[in-house]
Order: C-alpha cells, then structure tokens, then sequence
C-alpha cells in the first residue's frame, strides 16, 4: 500500500492511494483525485531526518572524497521538505544547486541497539527525496553545513511511503534523476557504503530510533546543476516518481 | 516528545574563535566559518527540567552548557528558557557531531518566559552539586540575539515550536555521573538536572 499525507477539508489527514494510482482514499471513506489532492511530504510530525552523505563510492570519487570509514551523519529540520509537486527555490545568489536522488528509509518500530542482521525487519517503508545540496554556501563547519543542506523547502520528498512489504530487496532498486526530461542520474542501491541495515544498526546504537523516523540514505554519482523553470523528477525503482519544479527565489 | 526541532549554534563565543583562529586557517577548515554555525538538536532530545540525563557507555564525563533557548510562537521568536545543552566532548568541528550533540535526553529545557528585549548582558551560572563552577555572559557572543536571528533567517525559517540555543561557552564544566546541575540567570526560572550512570533509571 501507498501511504499519503494531504490536506483535505480543512485538515491534514493521511489515506491510501488506490490500485490504478488514480485516488487517495482517506479514512472517512472520502475519496480524493490523486491529481487534485493537496498534497504534503509524507512525514510524521516530530520524526527525525537523517541524512547520509558521501553513502556511494562512485559519488564519492566524483567529489573528490574517499569513502568514509563510518557513516557520515547529518540532521535535517522539517523546513526542508516540501511534497511531491511542489517548488524548490534557488536562491538568488547561487548556481550551482543540484539535485541528489536518494531511497529513504521510514522506520516502523522502535529500535535500540538492533543488530545488523534484525534491522530491516525494523523498517515501515520507503519513500523518494531529492536532497539538494548549494555548492556556493559549503564551509568545512558540521560540512554539509545547514546553510547548504536545511534550507526551507530543498527536499522535496514524496510522493507517498509505500510499504515495506511492497518493496522487496531494498539494496537491489534503480534510482534516476532526469531534468526536463534528460536524464542525469542513474544508480543502484546496491552501490550503497554504508547499506540501510548497518545505517539502523549504527543510528540505533546511538539513539533511540521510533517509528516515523526517517533514513535519506545518500545518493549516486551524476552532479548536475538545475535552472529556473526546470521540471526535476527523481525516481527510485517499486518506490515512486517525485516530481517537482525549480524557481527562483523572490 | 517535545514536537518542535532545535537548533544549536556552534563557535559563537568569542574567545574560542579568536583561540581557534589559527587552526581554522588550516586543514580542514581553511578559513574561519562565515555564516551561524548550526547544529540539530531533534525533538527527542528535549527534555524538562529535573530530568535524569544518561551517559553514554563508555563515555565518563558530559559536556555541559547553560545557554539560553529562543523559542519560536506564532509571533516570531517571542519567548525564552534556560537550557543545558549536553554534548560529548568532542574539538573537531569538521564533520556534523550526530553523535556527539543528538542524543536522547542531551537538551534539558526551563520554562519558558516572555523574551526580555535585551539580552547582551545576560549572566548564566551553572552550579555543580551546589558549587559555582562556570559563569557565562552573552556579551561574549559573536553574534547576539537579534543578528544570530536575523543571519538565521537568511537561509531558514523556523516555525512555531522550534528552539534556537544561542551559543555555547568555550570553557564550559564537564560532570560525571552522579552529579547535580542547576543553571541560573536573572529573571528566568532556574533549571535543574542530573547525570546518571546508563541504566541507572535514566
């Protein structure tokens, strides 16, 4: 099943996608058109977001890195998310912002210093982000510094949590990123460093993780830059289709 | 749970900027950080006053900051507490501290008040089992309250519920398990946690 966050009737709620994709249904009975529903990131209230960087060799290697020996952490704020649909803002000042396609890992049960082996069975489902990143503002202070990574609105994520159980071997799915339709992007999940099983192991042994908690697990080589009016559409395998535009900020 | 997100900022006292000018200079850093220097506290790690904070296996002693939060309502950023931002010391302020800042329990908060307009001279004592240990004034802020805001808000917006720690002390106490905190300041309610052994009823 597809899980989606929208607001309707006032409200925010959550429903189901139907089979053929074409309504949500909510909890209510109501039926909402897919293509009309206001939609929101599918995020719990109150879960944490982490991110991984530098979490592909081949990304890596493109920046100039060598991989890192553990897995190189950073949070997000709710900020930064915006749904599926929505707009992501270049800022006035920057070019050179580019979008990272990445499988997200949405946690389903309560996981504290879980092994390796077991941690899976502790995700709820799977959802798509595009965490983009503003090379102009790095600095090598907690780099990715917030400046480039927890600015409002540039994570686009969505458009629903599928179902664990409807995803299969999470380590074996394509992801693509295509800008007005070309493509600039294209990896695998199992190119992962750190694969989501070790990511739950090393976050459990540090914190409590509870369901709703989510893994944007870091993205493949393909650095491309977006412009104003750009249509972007990241697309990770049995997940779904994130699209959204790019504008320039007011 | 508190629902909202906070967030820290690193290497707004002064004179551990003006010590660490020379290595940030160098590798890895290269020049001295231009623009607020923030952390995420997530909302688990908040915590009321009083709470038991616990330390991490193998780790022997936390790093203590008083500090004060700026608390975002629907008008802005309106309100204030004390906070004791728990950290694992850690001087390497290259890669993000997840580890070091994000742990459960490691963002004791007071009650929050009106925000008083000026800030800048601001006193913050921290006491260890009823001993005075560190006094920290916000003068020492590279950037105070309403620039920290305002260069914030140039790159994010934090809505209703979210917290800002305006800084940190270079020198601040470290305390071990067992020890009593309590953190005070002129005009705002007193806060008080303690440290505890993993497993010993944290």
């Amino acid at each position: 099943m597809k899980h989606v966050r929208l607001v309707h009737a006032g409200r925010e709620q959550w429903g189901v996608l139907s089979a053929d994709g074409a309504s949500v249904r909510l909890a209510s009975g109501h039926d909402v058109a897919f293509d009309e529903a206001v939609l929101l990131p599918p995020v719990t209230p109150g879960a944490r977001i982490f991110a991984l960087g530098l979490n592909y060799a081949d990304h890596s290697a493109e920046l100039g890195f060598k991989a890192p020996d553990k897995p190189l952490v950073f949070l997000k704020g709710p900020n930064s998310l915006v749904a599926h649909g929505g707009t992501a803002w270049r800022p006035r000042d920057a070019e050179q912002m580019h979008p990272e396609c990445e499988l997200v890992a949405v946690i389903g049960q309560t996981a504290r210093n879980v092994a390796e082996d077991d941690a899976l069975a502790h995700v709820g489902g799977y959802t798509v982000a595009c965490d983009y990143a503003v090379r102009e503002y790095l600095e090598n202070y907690y780099r990715p510094n917030l400046r480039v990574k927890n600015r409002d609105a540039l994570t686009p994520l969505g458009p629903w949590v599928v179902d664990a159980a409807d995803v299969g071997d999470p380590q074996a799915l394509r992801l693509s990123t295509t800008i007005n339709g070309a493509e600039v992007q294209s990896g695998s999940t199992a190119d992962m460093v750190f694969p989501i099983a070790r990511l739950i192991a090393y976050l459990s042994a540090i914190m409590t993780l509870e369901p709703g908690d989510m893994i944007l697990t870091g993205t493949p080589h393909g650095v491309a830059f977006v412009n104003d009016g750009d249509a972007v559409v990241c697309e990770v395998e049995g997940v779904g289709r994130l699209a959204h535009r790019v504008e320039l900020a007011p | 749970m508190f629902a909202g997100t906070a967030y820290g900022t690193a290497l707004n006292d002064r004179r551990q900027v003006a010590a660490l000018d020379p290595a940030f200079r160098a590798a890895p850093y290269k020049a001295p950080p231009q623009a607020p220097v923030l952390y995420i506290k997530p909302g688990h790690c908040v915590v009321a006053g009083g709470a038991v904070v616990a330390l991490p296996a193998g780790c022997d002693a936390l790093g203590i900051a008083a500090t004060v939060a700026l608390q975002w309502t629907v008008t802005g950023p309106t309100a204030v507490r004390l906070a004791i931002d728990v950290s694992i010391p850690h001087d390497n302020f290259y890669r993000p501290a997840v580890a070091e800042l994000a742990r459960d329990g490691f963002l004791p908060v007071g009650a929050a008040i009106r925000r008083p307009a000026d800030l800048d001279a601001l006193e913050i004592v921290t006491e260890i089992d009823g001993e005075t240990v560190h006094r920290w004034s916000l003068s020492n802020l590279v950037r105070n309250v309403p620039t920290l805001i305002a260069d914030v808000a140039a790159f994010m917006t934090p809505m209703p519920g979210d917290m800002l720690l305006v800084g940190t002390a270079f020198d601040r106490p470290t305390a071990g398990a067992g020890r009593r905190i309590r953190v005070s300041a002129r005009g705002f309610p007193a806060l008080e946690a303690r440290i505890a052994a993993a497993g010993d009823g944290a």
